[in-house]
């Protein structure tokens, strides 16, 4: 008989009792929407937040998809950074804002992805609109603004509402692909890119994936395999005892195999929202996060694509984000939303905090997405939500421990989605017990979330460490001798200077 | 010792056919040497002024003939090489030591009523007011065994050159070497993926080869001035060693090597010099001094090329950076020279100068390289010797 029934089933007495709030923990925040011209009117009904350096200038911009309540018709919104902690809304000046006035209501879309589907160095960004499936694919023209090359990109305008959208090289040929999740039972889409900003539709998908009322859509290297495997959220639970979730292991060749009953996961419940993958527990693997709306579950991997439940959270929502807010060196947990951070014990197991400022949050949260937007080596947290205002929250831990890495793939791919990035002490690269914290670069998040793509680790100060990338194809880039903290740029075409 | 020498001098003289006259140092001192050849002489006089004289008969007695004439005054030679040997310490002369020869006449003199003293008896010369020391007619002179007759005027007198004391001009073109194959390092290390990246490079030169043209002018008793420019132009070698820190991991050198050829080494001196000159017959010293301005042009190794690529264990060489420098720095120069003034105006010159400037190379990245400019050098050539 197998020990891991018996292992799953004392993990799950466990974690049984709730997390103890904690009132004096280490995380502070400061309401700064309206400071920061987060704040606007239409700035409210928001289901969708992606952050990226649209412009290029070491400043993250901020994209929010808006939709549904309280009042329909709104447009999405791109809000450029200024520098400063400040923004401008630059939606309809970029061409993104997707505006759907004068009765075209069914512009309004769920999700959108910063990608860079030509390997031109800059975010490209595709929306799927939800309602009537006119799916917008803009090519970043470089100086800020974008240009909508839709109409030729062989994505299909089919009504199937879409909610989660993710980016990710899926068949592992440098150029970024594309899946869409869909509504009411729609079978997702995936399309393969061709570097030139064309698609063409992918593999069909099994039995679960269309049963699902699908949600959060990721494409995560869940196995440590290599390859960009797929997993997926959704409501409308199936019969079966897994719940409504989808893992799709990557065949290694762009292929799917319905990998979800050997995950060893079980997440019963009326709708999961959303998924999010980190390295909780430092062992330099992807553990899981899954979200729904009433709870929160941390599963524990270990390995070949197999988890063991950890932790459950007596709160949820749609999203949950994994971030080092206090540069303690391990991902704390804030669940979109909420008003509480999950302290990371450095073990994987999370005990809640009350921080300071993270107050107004709006009303049913959905989306919330993770960037340094004040660049002051901290993440903030941008949360939008359906039925109130979006809301930004600056992270005032100030430490001088981070360590930020912006990825440059080997074909020129800003982002280097699906690259891992290994953080260890200096002069100990691939030593497991000098690991300093792992990250995968990633299009999308959670439910319609997007974090920035510049990865962040805390560490302590002062000190020098080795920042080892490795790509999807194989190749990997060492940074030596960076001591925190520090901005560092990594681009294998690049030529090699300190 | 002292008898190897003088005899290493006899040899040495007597191996030419031309007198010569010759500066000895010993023991810090300065003793004059003069050879003189006789040959079918009846009669010979030599006058010695000032300075007391050895005479050596030949080469093969030295110790006794230094003993039996040392002395001073006019004294007698004997057919074949004499070598003269003041000695230090005397009185310093009014007039240099004047010897002269006198040969004697073709065909026996007329008898004179003076009886010659005997042939192996020195007879002492009139006073040696005039320049060239020729005997008086009235002199008496050695006269060759019968027959006995008085001495007339000399048929022929010959004298050594005139002392180049006289010449207050000179002109010289030399061809010169340095005396040292140039040799230089430079490293250069630097900051690479955390660690020190280092490039050694080691510069040979072939020997230096070059011209000197010059002036002198003396100005006033044996000091005067002068100037000259020294041309030389060199292709240089370099050989390189590279150690690359790899960009991903520590303490793994890539290394390589390699080698350039033909880098250009021009420097040309414009001396200015004063100089004092010490004459001995024909032969004069010069020593010398003063600043020099050196126009230099210098291309160095300043970086290395290589590819390297994914996964970065080696690189591949791909050449040099190669940077041209001109110089103007200032230095000096001292030296000496001698010149053996052999007819007319026209003399050998032979000299040795020492010359160095600083000069300070600025690399385009910042770097700085000190170098010298110089060293020394032996010229040989002509020299035209004017009034």
């Amino acid at each position: 008989m197998s020990k891991t029934p018996t292992l799953l089933f004392v993990a799950s007495v466990l974690s049984c009792a709730p997390p103890t709030a904690r009132a004096d923990g280490p995380f502070r925040f400061t309401n700064v929407t309206a400071s920061s011209r987060f704040f606007s009117l239409r700035n409210q009904g928001g289901h969708g937040v992606q952050w990226a350096d649209v412009n290029g200038d070491g400043l993250t911009d901020v994209y929010v998809t808006n939709i549904f309540a309280p009042n329909e018709d709104r447009p999405d919104l791109f809000f450029v950074n200024q520098g400063g902690g400040v923004f401008h809304e630059r939606g309809a000046i970029a061409g993104i804002s997707d505006d759907g006035f004068f009765g075209r209501l069914s512009e309004e879309s769920h999700a959108a992805v910063f990608a860079d589907f030509d390997n031109d160095g800059d975010y490209d960004l595709f929306n799927a609109h939800t309602w009537s499936g006119n799916h917008k694919l803009y090519r970043n023209d470089g100086q800020g603004g974008f240009v909508d090359v839709s109409e030729n990109s062989g994505i299909e305008i089919d009504n199937r509402e879409p909610r989660g959208v993710a980016a990710g090289d899926v068949n592992g040929d440098g150029y970024l692909d594309l899946v869409v999740s869909s509504w009411e039972n729609i079978q997702m889409q995936l399309y393969l890119g061709h570097g030139d900003l064309t698609f063409e539709r992918g593999t069909q998908f099994g039995r679960r994936a269309a049963k699902l009322a699908q949600q959060g859509i990721m494409l995560v290297d869940y196995d440590s395999d290599g390859d960009i495997d797929l997993v997926l959220t959704g409501h409308e639970p199936v019969k079966d005892a897994i719940g409504p979730i989808a893992l799709y292991r990557n065949d290694g060749a762009g292929g799917f195999v319905d990998a979800t009953e050997q995950s060893g996961i079980r997440f019963v419940d009326e709708g999961v929202n959303g998924w999010s993958f980190g390295d909780l527990d430092g062992d330099a693997d992807l553990d899981a996060v899954i979200v729904s709306k009433q709870r929160t579950r941390i599963y524990r991997n270990i390995g070949e694509g197999r988890f063991l439940f950890a932790q459950e959270i007596d709160r949820g929502n749609f999203t949950a984000v994994l971030a080092d807010f206090d540069h303690d060196g391990d991902l704390d947990l804030y669940i979109g939303g909420g008003e509480a951070i999950f302290a990371n014990d450095g073990n994987g197991r999370f005990e809640r905090h009350a921080p300071v400022g993270i107050v107004g949050t709006g009303n049913d949260g959905r989306a919330t997405a993770v960037a340094d937007f004040d660049n002051d080596g901290d993440l903030d947290i941008a949360l939008v939500s359906k039925r109130g205002a979006n809301t930004l929250f600056r992270n005032d831990h100030n430490g001088a421990g981070w360590l930020r890495v912006r990825l440059i793939g080997p074909g020129g791919q800003a982002g280097a989605y699906g690259t891992k990035v290994y953080v260890y002490d200096s002069r100990h690269v691939d030593d497991p017990n000098h690991l300093r914290g792992f990250r995968e670069a990633r299009g999308a998040t959670g439910y319609c979330s997007q974090n920035d793509a510049e990865l962040h680790f805390g560490v302590p100060a002062g000190q020098a460490y080795e920042i080892k990338a490795v790509f999807p194809n194989g190749t990997f880039f060492i940074a030596k001798g960076v001591t925190a903290p520090a901005r560092v740029v990594i681009d294998p075409n690049a030529p090699l200077v300190p | 010792m002292k008898r190897l020498f003088l005899l290493l001098l006899v040899l040495l003289v007597s191996a030419g056919s031309l007198r010569a006259d010759w500066l000895i140092f010993k023991n810090g001192l300065a003793s004059e040497v003069l050879a003189v050849e006789l040959t079918d002489l009846a009669v010979n006089t030599v006058t010695l002024t000032g300075q007391r004289w050895s005479v050596l008969q030949d080469a093969v007695d030295i110790a006794r003939t230094r003993r039996a004439n040392r002395m001073s005054g006019d004294t007698r030679l004997s057919p074949g090489w004499n070598v003269l040997v003041g000695v230090p310490g005397e009185p310093a002369p009014s007039s240099p030591a004047k010897v002269s020869r006198q040969a004697a006449p073709a065909t026996p003199p007329p008898p004179s009523p003076v009886p010659a003293p005997p042939p192996e008896a020195p007879v002492l010369a009139p006073p040696p007011e005039a320049p060239m020391l020729a005997p008086p007619p009235e002199a008496p002179v050695l006269a060759p065994p019968p027959p006995r007759a008085p001495v007339p005027a000399p048929a022929a007198t010959t004298s050594l050159p005139k002392p180049s004391r006289q010449q207050r001009f000179a002109v010289y073109v030399n061809g010169a070497i340095g005396t040292e194959q140039v040799r230089f390092e430079e490293t250069h290390s630097f900051e690479l993926f955390s660690e020190q990246a280092s490039i050694d490079s080691v510069y040979r030169d072939p020997k230096q080869r070059g011209v000197e043209l010059g002036g002198l002018f003396r100005v006033k008793g044996p000091f005067g001035v002068g100037a000259s420019v020294e041309l030389f132009q060199n292709h240089r070698d370099a050989v390189y060693s590279a150690s690359i820190p790899h960009p991903f991991f520590f303490d793994r050198f890539r290394q390589f090597s390699g080698a350039e050829s033909g880098l250009t080494s021009q420097e040309t001196a414009v001396h200015l010099d004063a100089f004092v000159t010490k004459t001995w017959g024909p032969i004069s010293i010069d020593v010398f001094g003063g600043p020099s301005w050196f126009f230099t042009k210098t291309e160095l190794l300043v970086d290395v090329l290589y590819e390297e690529a994914f996964p970065f264990d080696t690189v591949e060489p791909r050449g040099t950076q190669l940077q041209v420098f001109e110089n103007r720095p200032i230095g000096f120069n001292v030296g000496a020279s001698a010149t053996y003034r052999f007819g007319g105006i026209f003399g050998l010159d032979m000299g040795l100068r020492y010359s160095k400037a600083k000069t300070t190379l600025f690399i385009n990245d910042g770097r700085e390289i000190q170098l010298d400019a110089g060293g020394l050098r032996l010229g040989a050539g002509l020299r035209f010797l004017f009034p």
